[in-house]
């Protein structure tokens, strides 16, 4: 046992020992943290969104610097001050978000910040050569020529990773790969990343899909709220014991909810269409009713029309073609503020952006729709003691931590400032409330809370939901009926959901099936009743 | 779960660096001024003493001091109404100097309207000339997705060619030695409220003073100020709760073309015989350097503009003691702009502040946890 365990020690390539960091706005993300990297393994680092595992990636990678901490690389304490200088050391980094130039081609983009040169002429030639040379070397064919904006995602990736190669790092940290990959993508690059693992690279799989890390890591480490939960050899654990480690306890989000209480249509779709700027028809003639009481979720890969429909119904798009009409109003040439009359509530999808403002205090953030109403204002003149009391009502409601309704959104983290957003859309007691992924990437407790608010709407104040989620389980969940929607088109619609499983949901999202236009048909109620 | 004992908020703590941050800017730039006076003065010591004192050492001084105050409360007010909403509308510049001559279009007529009217109107033309003039960047941004800031540039430039051709031109009282308009009319002017070795303050200190502390209420409590802080901090986050962003950008532009009208007019109704401005007055820059030093709050704009005023009595003080030229004021300003565009000074030492309070609230809150038998991440996970 201790032979053993002395030969892994041996290799060991990279240690982070305490790491600590907090960022500017007070947030800890990493506390006294703990690394281990073999040579030659997968190494999963697991935890829930907000866990602190791209924090810690960026700190090994030079973005950040820790409070506390140090890295031993290779036997060596070092100081990894910036990116360039992690290369240097061998350590690589596969962002979320890739870092390539759209408008370079490959081999450009491969010898970015270290092009090889004639003199001081960039040496295109010696560029095109070394990305061919790379990717023969580690079995990842590119075409060195072609344009980065006309490769499909999972190339790029491949790409970002051939360029980390490129640059002769032992290290590579992926940061979850596979979130913008499909299926047959994400088996291709396990391929590749087992490949290289035999050839004796490191590799951080950074993920929150435990089936992925299961399938493909040695090793895992879990993070939840900046701490490590626990270090573990893959085939000791099952994925329960995972996910307990990643949220603290069992997981349990079920809502008890009573059968909805139906009335009359509220929101009416009928005939949507809608045309990008690219010119691509990313809504293709949707119909549908969400009633008084009900929760109507839709289903759907990202990308195949949910943000268009939910940004027109929003007023944040133009309503192109077809009728949208909320209590037989229609919202066509109506602007955000007169959909919003309407009584129309909205969560956007990218909550740092339309949902909140960082740098104002929760009051001014909550009081956003209704700073000109009496009693928060009179003439023009706002009220602050009435907004101070109606935001500590809010933050007390929603139960927000927070250093009191002066604090700064900035200072919140995520769960909370959705927590924010909610107190402000839910409380103004909406006819309609469009939600897009109300609980994508906040801790558990606030996707619970946010859950059981949603669902309150419906019982307390009658309340129309149209519910947008990519959390299968959630719109199971917490809706009444669901729709799938596949390339702009409703692909299936089920009114009772007594049954009805993720994998059920998942054929109809893929395009696999279709139900049949009557059963489909279905969705529009005012129609049956005439 | 409002303030808690004990408890310090992040936001407090970056509230205190921004004065900090002030405050050593002001004390860099003036360092600096000492630098350059000990240089090159002769008598570096005295200079240094004349410097710091000068506008308190005589009434007259301390006179001329709230004279040059008065126009500079206006122009950074403005720019504090169009920094809230994020709209970088360059051209008070030439508001401020076009509104000159709108209002001394009005002023100069004899026998126009009896006394407070007459002013009154010419402040009225000279907003419509300075509303005139905020609206076309303000305009181009949002209809043609033009650049703010180099829309408003450029037109500062036409416009001093503009108001170069009408003071030698068109308004030109061809009856005087040098270029300039006809005389005020007496009825048009403002009262002078202190005068001392011939040094008259007029009514427009007061009315700048009034017109602060009315953009504060603005800006602060008010809908419309409200909406343009919302619109300056998130564009989108604004639109999205139904806040009409073009309209806020363009009445903004219209609230600050006010002040510009009326600061304009007080400052020729009050302190000149003509209008006599052949080239802008540079008061607007002052006013870009003052509201980003109070922060964007019109409140400390007065203190800005007196220490800005301050220190260029000084300088002249100087001018005429010494061998030190006014241009020294110049240094100072620049300073003080670079320290407070430099967004990451003291941005170390303010993230020490920040962790060691959130340890420290961490701790605190551990404690607390330990207290009532749970801990800390349980919490957490439940909140």
């Amino acid at each position: 046992m201790t032979n053993v365990e002395n030969n892994l020690n041996n290799d060991v390539i990279l240690k982070m020992e305490n790491i600590t960091k907090i960022y500017s706005n007070g947030f800890i993300a990493n506390k006294d943290v703990n690394l281990e990297l073999r040579r030659g393994e997968i190494h999963g680092l697991v935890g829930e969104n907000g866990a602190g595992k791209t924090t810690l990636m960026k700190v090994l990678f030079g973005h950040e610097r820790p409070e506390e901490g140090r890295i031993i690389f290779e036997g060596k304490e070092v100081q990894i001050t910036d990116p360039t200088h992690a290369l240097e050391l061998g350590i690589g980094m596969v962002h979320q978000h890739f870092m390539l130039v759209d408008t370079l081609s490959v081999a450009d983009n491969m010898v970015l910040g270290a092009e090889p040169s004639k003199g001081i002429v960039y040496d295109k030639k010696r560029a095109i050569e070394m990305t061919e040379e790379t990717a023969a070397k580690y079995n990842l064919p590119v075409d060195p020529n072609a344009l980065i904006k006309d490769l499909s995602v999972g190339y790029r990736q491949r790409v970002e990773i051939l360029k980390v190669l490129l640059r002769g790092v032992k290290v590579l940290i992926l940061d979850e790969p596979t979130a913008v990959l499909t299926p047959q993508e994400t088996e291709e690059l396990f391929v590749q990343l087992i490949n290289l693992k035999k050839q004796g690279f490191t590799i951080v799989f950074i993920s929150h899909k435990l089936q992925e890390v299961k399938q493909i890591c040695d090793r895992i480490t879990v993070l939840r709220l900046g701490r490590v939960t626990g270090h573990a050899n893959i085939e000791d654990v099952e994925i329960a014991d995972i996910s307990r480690m990643m949220v603290g306890r069992d997981v349990d989000l079920e809502i008890e909810k009573d059968k909805p209480n139906i009335g009359k249509p509220v929101l009416k779709v009928r005939d949507l269409e809608h045309i990008d700027k690219y010119g691509v028809k990313t809504i293709d003639g949707l119909s549908f009713d969400v009633r008084e009481g009900e929760i109507l979720g839709v289903a759907g890969v990202e990308g195949n029309g949910q943000s268009e429909l939910s940004d027109t119904i929003c007023g944040l798009l133009p309503l192109q073609h077809g009728s949208i009409t909320i209590d037989g109003q229609s919202i066509a040439d109506k602007g955000i503020d007169k959909i919003r009359a309407m009584n129309v509530s909205m969560m956007h999808e990218d909550r740092t952006i339309y949902g909140a403002s960082r740098n104002q205090s929760i009051e001014e953030n909550v009081m956003a729709d209704r700073y000109f109403n009496a009693p928060y204002s009179k003439r023009g003149i706002l009220n602050h003691k009435e907004i101070t009391e109606k935001t500590k009502e809010l933050i007390k409601d929603f139960v927000v931590k927070c250093d009191g309704p002066e604090a700064l959104v900035k200072t919140l983290s995520g769960g909370n400032v959705q927590k924010v957003v909610a107190a402000r859309e839910f409380s103004s007691t909406p006819r309609l409330l469009v939600a897009s992924h109300p609980t994508r990437g906040i801790d558990v407790g606030a996707t619970d809370l946010i859950r059981r608010k949603i669902v309150d709407l419906r019982d307390k104040y009658n309340s129309a939901v149209l519910l947008f989620s990519a959390d299968l389980n959630e719109l199971i969940n917490v809706s009444d009926s669901i729709i799938v929607m596949y390339d702009g088109q409703i692909v299936a619609y089920f009114p009772e959901l007594e049954g009805v499983t993720p994998s059920v949901l998942g054929e109809y999202m893929l395009g696999v099936k279709r139900m049949s236009d009557e059963e489909i048909a279905a969705v529009m109620h005012e129609k049956e009743e005439a | 779960m409002a303030k808690k004992k004990g408890y310090t908020s992040t936001t407090q703590i970056e509230q205190r660096f921004t004065i900090i941050r002030a405050a050593l800017a002001i004390a860099v730039s003036l360092l600096f001024c000492f630098v350059l006076i000990f240089i090159s003065s002769d008598k570096p010591f005295s200079d240094i003493v004349t410097f710091i004192v000068a506008p308190l050492t005589s009434k007259s001084r301390f006179a001329l001091l709230l004279i040059r105050m008065s126009p500079l409360l206006f122009t950074s007010l403005a720019m504090c109404v169009l920094f809230s909403a994020n709209t970088a509308n360059l051209a008070v510049e030439g508001a401020f100097y076009m509104a000159a001559f709108s209002s001394a279009a009005i002023s100069v007529l004899e026998n126009f309207l009896p006394a407070p009217f007459h002013f009154i109107v010419a402040c009225l033309a000279g907003c419509v000339g300075a509303i005139l003039v905020l609206l076309i960047p303000a305009v181009l941004e949002l209809k043609f997705n033009a650049n703010i800031v180099v829309c408003s540039l450029m037109l500062n430039y036409i416009l001093n060619s503009l108001g170069n051709y009408l003071i030698t031109g068109p308004m030109r009282d061809n009856g005087y030695s040098k270029e300039a308009t006809k005389v005020i009319a007496q009825s048009a002017k403002l009262p002078i409220i202190y005068n001392v070795g011939g040094q008259k303050v007029h009514l427009g200190l007061i009315i700048g003073i009034v017109c602060c502390v009315i953009g504060w209420f603005l800006i602060y409590k008010t809908n419309f100020g409200y909406e343009a802080r919302t619109v300056g901090q998130n564009p989108e986050f604004a639109k999205f709760s139904g806040i009409n962003v073009g309209k806020v950008v363009v009445l903004g532009s219209i609230v600050a073309a006010i002040f510009c009208g009326i600061g304009a007019t007080s400052e020729i109704n009050g302190y000149y015989r003509r209008m006599e401005w052949d080239v802008p007055t540079g008061y607007g820059w002052d006013g870009i350097m003052i509201s980003i030093l109070a922060g964007n709050n019109p409140l400390l704009c007065i203190p800005g503009a007196a220490f800005l005023a301050y220190i260029r009595t000084s300088a002249d003080v100087l001018n005429m003691t010494s061998n030190i030229p006014v241009e020294i004021v110049n240094v100072v300003q620049q300073v003080v702009i670079i320290m407070i565009a430099a967004k990451g000074l003291l941005a170390g030492p303010q993230q020490k502040a920040i962790v060691a309070n959130a340890k420290r609230n961490a701790e605190l809150q551990a404690k607390e946890a330990a207290a009532q038998g749970e801990s800390p991440s349980d919490k957490e996970v439940q909140a």
